[in-house]
């Protein structure tokens, strides 16, 4: 029982902990700079690595039907050309799967602010977000 | 000799040098094509990007692939990389495929063939300037830079002056001042206080975010007015105000006069009903039906209206939001090139119900249902058959008949 404690404590203290209120970003400001592969990172962009973000968004063209994961654009039309590495987000929902879903739509959960690369050292997504729509 | 037989060996050495590196490359090459061809979104552009630097293995690997493919099943991406891979073969390929208005892609065969375009093919990309597609006009631009052709800067001047897109007058107003033309700055600073929105979309806050990054190209440090908010807004009017200055100094003191297009025009009021139509081969068309009776053409700082009849909008929700009724599902089709978005909106307060058809490159039949046929078809039939001399409802017509199939 002695060992059980620390974990017991800790899950009281988690529950205890008050729910983070989500920043709210603009993806327009995510893509507002020039990447290149390993740069670094504007500070405003690498400082919302790990946090709690909502933002509203459009779910990319090529979305799956029935899918947990997809990307999403700031801008429906994509009027400014190709869109970047830095003008997507991939999205992982927390729970339920979904398909293409037209007009803009609000996201939320915990953004990860980082390059993942393929064996071909291709950047696959900079930003990842956890979380759901609603 | 031994000073003799030294260049043949070397030559030899530099061969099978190249042999191997060669030999390394293929499969690298093979991989990129795959990835630019077949990757997600976010891949296939570096991936493609990735082979002009293997250029040498990678012309005659898409030549090959061409033997089984059409330039079209390539994709976008590797299109546009084929006009910048240095094979004459393939940018013949892109021009033909440019002057045939049934290819997908031409926007991306532009922008390929503007990178690197020659002397000898100025009067083709002069073409391009003329073209319905807003992607493939801005390629034409493009090309101009690259050629560095200056004495050309008066067709520039026509762009600015009336063409539909903000972002080709964006790249022309770019390209002038870059030649020393400095007042066309003004259309650039002009789109900093655009608020306009085309339903969910807020186009006036991109053309801010767009407009704050290419004068900061063109001036050389940041601005003060923050793209957040309009320029004429409490917290940038001073800073605005400034940055006139600045760009009116360096115009020798002239302001010129923006022609309606590009003048920031009065608020366009909620629209309750609309259509958004984006073919890669039929182009870009936006219009919207507002309230007060008026038809709104275009999206950007200043649309062109129309007055319907009175009563006619009230009449038009009620019968599409009609025909609409029974679908139970929104969305249509494959993603792809060719898509169309019908936009209702009952209460001026709430998001706007959207329904969609997309297509990729090929014709497919019967993919719009019949429901929204009707409603398309009570739409187009609202839409005068000229406006401003132009014709409009054929037009309309023309383009959706490319994306979803004939409304009849």
């Amino acid at each position: 029982m002695r060992r059980l404690l620390p974990l017991v404590l800790a899950a009281l203290a988690v529950g205890a902990m008050p729910v983070e209120d989500p920043i709210e970003i603009e993806l327009t400001k995510l893509a507002d700079y020039d990447y290149r592969p390993g740069m670094d990172l504007p500070a405003s962009v690498a400082d919302l690595d790990g946090i709690r973000v909502v933002f509203d968004a459009y779910m990319h063209n090529e979305t799956d039907d029935d899918t947990k994961t997809f990307l999403v654009v700031g801008d429906a039309c994509m009027c400014a050309g190709t869109p970047l590495v830095n003008h997507f987000v991939e999205i992982t929902l927390d729970s339920g799967r979904t398909g293409y879903r037209p007009g803009q739509i609000t996201f939320e959960g915990r953004l990860s602010v980082s390059e993942k690369t393929d064996d071909l050292g291709l950047v696959e997504s900079l930003y990842r977000l956890d979380g759901n729509f609603f | 000799m031994a000073t003799s037989s030294k260049p043949p060996l070397r030559w030899l050495a530099a061969l099978v040098l190249a042999g191997v590196a060669s030999a390394q490359a293929a499969p690298q090459v093979d991989r990129l094509l795959e990835a630019a061809q077949n990757g997600s979104p976010v891949v296939r552009p570096q991936a493609a990007e990735r082979l002009i630097a293997l250029a040498d293995e990678a012309a005659p690997r898409m030549l090959t692939l061409l033997e089984t493919e059409s330039l079209a099943d390539l994709g976008q991406e590797l299109v546009e990389v084929a006009g910048k891979l240095g094979s004459a073969e393939l940018r013949e390929r892109l021009w033909r495929a440019l002057d045939d208005r049934d290819f997908p892609w031409r926007p991306a065969a532009a922008r390929g063939l503007a990178a690197s375009i020659q002397a000898f093919e100025r009067e083709r990309a002069l073409a391009w300037l003329d073209d319905p597609l807003a992607s493939v006009r801005s390629a034409g631009v493009t090309a101009l830079g690259a050629l560095d052709a200056r004495a050309d800067e008066p067709v520039l001047h026509a762009l600015l002056k009336s063409d539909s897109s903000d972002r080709v007058r964006r790249d022309a107003a770019e390209l002038v001042d870059a030649w020393g033309t400095r007042w066309a700055l003004a259309w650039i600073v002009e789109e900093l206080d655009r608020t306009d929105v085309f339903f969910d979309q807020d186009t006036g806050r991109a053309a801010r975010f767009a407009a704050t990054r290419a004068l900061e190209q063109r001036l050389g440090h940041a601005l003060a007015v923050r793209p957040e908010e309009p320029a004429s807004a409490p917290a940038n009017a001073a800073a605005f105000q400034a940055l006139r200055d600045e760009v009116k100094a360096l115009a020798g003191g002239r302001w010129p006069k923006l022609p309606a297009v590009a003048k920031v025009g009065a608020a366009v009021p909620p629209a309750l009903l609309g259509l958004e139509i984006r073919s890669c081969r039929a182009g870009e068309h936006f219009l919207r039906f507002s309230a007060d009776d008026r038809l709104w053409l275009g999206v950007g700082a200043n649309p062109t209206s129309v007055a319907l009849e009175p009563g006619t909008v009230e009449r038009l929700v009620a019968t599409i939001g009609a025909a609409l009724e029974p679908l139970e599902v929104d969305t249509w089709g494959e993603p792809g090139c060719d898509a169309e978005q019908l936009y209702l909106r009952t209460d001026p307060a709430a998001a706007p119900r959207i329904w969609r058809v997309s297509k990729g490159a090929e014709a497919v039949a019967d993919l719009r249902p019949e429901a929204l046929a009707a409603a398309l078809r009570a739409l187009v039939a609202a839409v005068p058959e000229a406006i401003d001399g132009a014709p409009a409802r054929r037009t309309l017509d023309a383009a959706l008949s490319a994306v979803g199939g004939p409304l009849e």
